[in-house]
Order: structure tokens, then sequence, then C-alpha cells
């Protein structure tokens, strides 16, 4: 029976995930959804919706499995289940592979089909109106911060007498100019889902495909934040390691709200409690 | 402020942009100061070339009607602009030959042709 708790912290969960991950969404699932981006379901949107919300989730879901699976393989192979490698963080590769699914789910999601006369709508669309000022901030602000914190482990390493840490500086650099990478090409993403093109067939269809795009962008600026917390995460405790005990404890601090707010930021910013497509709010009160 | 383009219609798209957009801002659809998409977005949604819409936005702008702010965008030009166009008196002699030969084409009295021009006009919101 020695394998019944271990089976019950990853079963439990992985059990959870895979209900939450690959069910079918049913009305009051809809009916919230539509909620939180402020639209009406109609016969003609709710397919384009459900056809989303089914292929998103269950592709996002495989690709945080996934990630979560290489980092338990990478432990397993590396050390024998002893990693202190962020390559062995699962929740970090969780995210990668929650990432590269919604990118991969953006590719496969259908469009709505265009019509004889070629329709579209006068009102602009930018970032901002999908997407709250702050995720965009943030997003670009993290790395730059992990970026900005690389000649500080370097001068705590050649400072410090106490071993501060098992990354090398270059490791240590090239992961926050990865990380950097990473949120130029999740902003390049979010860009390019926003100014795709949109047909305007009905009203009801270009508010949910609005919602679906809004919804997209969110769940890149989610992944994306919470991947550059848990980076700055692993980058706080790398410096704190080996200093004097006050500063230690401080950047030990900040390492663990970093963490915290690497979960809120996925949870708030993927999963919205309400956003409303500023561009629907501008044309709205234009009419 | 939905525009329509027809692609089996003999009038050319760019035409097309252009006549609706002018509509929409005299009947005050599209208001003054209001941001208008950007070439490569209307383009795209309309399954355009980008010269295509580019065309219009310069005729539109060439009459007055909007004007481009660098990075800033397009923007609806206000009435004082649009009055202030270099050749406001030559285009609106060109729109009313237009409108004097189809009516004469379609046998309407003159005076009758007037009474509905000026109908047209009183419908425009001032």
């Amino acid at each position: 029976m020695d394998w019944l708790p271990a089976a019950l912290f990853w079963g439990v969960p992985l059990a959870y995930i895979l209900f939450r991950g690959f069910r079918s969404p049913d009305q009051r699932f809809l009916e919230r959804w539509a909620r939180v981006y402020g639209i009406e379901l109609t016969e003609a949107n709710r397919p384009m919706i459900v056809a989303y919300l089914r292929r998103t989730t269950r592709i996002r879901t495989v690709g945080a499995l996934v990630g979560l699976a290489t980092s338990i393989l990478f432990v397993t192979l590396t050390n024998g289940g002893q990693s202190n490698s962020f390559l062995g963080n699962g929740l970090f590769l969780a995210l990668v592979g929650y990432l590269v699914g919604t990118v991969v789910a953006e590719a496969v999601v259908p469009r709505p089909p265009r019509g004889a006369v070629r329709t579209a709508s006068l009102v602009p669309r930018t970032l901002q109106d999908y997407l709250p000022g702050h995720a965009v901030a943030a997003l670009r602000g993290l790395p730059a911060l992990s970026v900005a914190l690389i000649p500080v482990y370097v001068v705590a390493k050649a400072w410090s007498d106490a071993p501060v840490s098992n990354i090398s500086e270059f490791g240590f650099a090239v992961t926050s100019a990865i990380l950097l990478v990473m949120a130029i090409g999740i902003e390049v993403m979010q860009r390019m889902i926003v100014h795709r093109p949109q047909p305007v067939l009905a009203l009801d269809l270009v508010e949910a495909d609005d919602a679906i795009r809004s919804a997209s962008v969110h769940a890149l600026a989610g992944g994306g934040v919470a991947l550059s917390l848990i980076w700055l995460t692993y980058q706080l405790g790398a410096i704190g390691n080996g200093q004097a005990a006050v500063l230690s404890w401080v950047l030990a601090f900040l390492a663990i709200l970093s963490i915290g707010l690497a979960l809120a930021s996925w949870i708030d910013l993927a999963h919205p409690k309400e956003w409303r497509v500023r561009r629907h709010v501008q044309q709205g009160s234009r009419a | 402020m939905i525009l329509r383009v027809d692609p089996g219609s003999p009038v050319p798209p760019y035409e097309q942009i252009r006549s609706q957009v002018t509509r929409m801002i005299a009947s005050g659809v599209l208001q003054e100061g209001q941001r208008l998409p950007a070439i490569r977005q209307l383009a795209s949604d309309l399954d355009l070339a980008g010269g295509t819409v580019a065309r219009a936005y310069r005729e539109l702008e060439r009459d007055g009607l909007i004007v481009t702010r660098g990075r800033h965008g397009t923007f609806v030009n206000g009435a004082r602009e649009r009055a202030a166009s270099p050749d406001r008196e030559r285009r609106l002699a060109e729109a009313a030959g237009a409108f004097a030969v189809q009516a004469a084409q379609l046998g309407v009295d003159p005076r009758e042709a007037l009474k509905v021009a000026q109908q047209a006009m009183q419908s425009l919101p001032s």
C-alpha cells in the first residue's frame, strides 16, 4: 500500500484536471462564460462558442499535462527524483505546455465563413480593447525585470563567499533572454488574434467572435505573466541564497509572493470574472 | 457602421469604400474625431489588397473628410477642416453637374429636381 499516498497525491488532481479539460461545456457553463464577456447566447453564435470552448480547453489541457509529464520525466531521468533545476519545476513546464496548447488551439479552431458580399465593421480593433492595460504592462515589464536581474545575480555571485546557487551566470542570462523572447512572441500572437479577419455577418456573431478573441488573448496573457513570475521566483531565490540573513529573508519573502502572484494572475487573467470587449462598449455608445 | 463591398459590382472596391464612408460621415453615423480602422485591418476584414483600402483612404483624405495623424491612426475630420478643403468648390460643381445630368436623363422637371435635392439636403443632420 506504499503507492496509495502517491496515487492520491497525483491521481486526484489529475482526475480533476482531466474532468475540467475534457468535459463538454453544458448550458450553465455557457451562460456563465457569456455573462463574463457580456454577450447574449443565440442560436447562431452558440455552436461557434461551444466549438471554441471544447477544442481550446482540451488542447490547452493536453499541453499542460505534456509539460507536467516532461518535468516528471526530466526529474526522474536526471537526478533520481530530486531536482533543483527550473526544468524540474512541474508548474513551470505545465504553463509552457498550456501556452503551447493555447497557440495550437488558435490554429485549429474553425472561423466564421465569409459571405458573398464582403463586410467589415468600421470600428478599429486594438489589443487594449481585448485585454486590461495592467496585463499588457505586466507581460512587458516582468521579462524586462528578469533581464535587469542578470547583473544583480552576477554581482551577488561574485561578492558572496557562500555558494549562491547552482545555476551559472550564462544559464541565468539565457533563461531571462528566452523569457523576453517568449513575452515578445506572446504579444505578437495576441496582436495576430486581434487583427485576424473578422467578416461582419450579424451583430451576435461579431460579439461572440470578439469574446472568443478576448478569451484567447486573456489565456495567453495569464500563461505568460504566470510563467514570468515563476521564473522571477527562481531568480529571487537564486540571488537570495548565500546572502546576509536579512537580505536572504526579504528575497525569500518576495519569491513566495511571486509564486503566489503567478497562480493568482493565471487564475485571474486566464479566467476573468468579467470583461467587456471595449470595442463594443464604444460602438454601443455611438450607435 | 458596416462597410459592404461587392466583388461582383462594376464599381471598383475602393470607390465602394469611399462612397460608403462619405455617406456615413455626411449622415452623422461617423462623427468628427472618430477613429477609423487601420488600412491593414480593413483590408484583411474585406479580403482586399492593402493598396485598395489605401487608395480609398487617400481619396477621402484628399476630399478633406478624414485625416491621418501618423501612428495615432486615421480620424474623421471636423466640418471646419472639410470646409477648408482646397478644391471644395470644384468638387461641389462636379457633383451638381452629375446630379443635373442624371435628372435630365430621367426627364425630371428642373424645379422638381431642385426640390428633391433640397429634401435630400434637409434629411442630413445639421
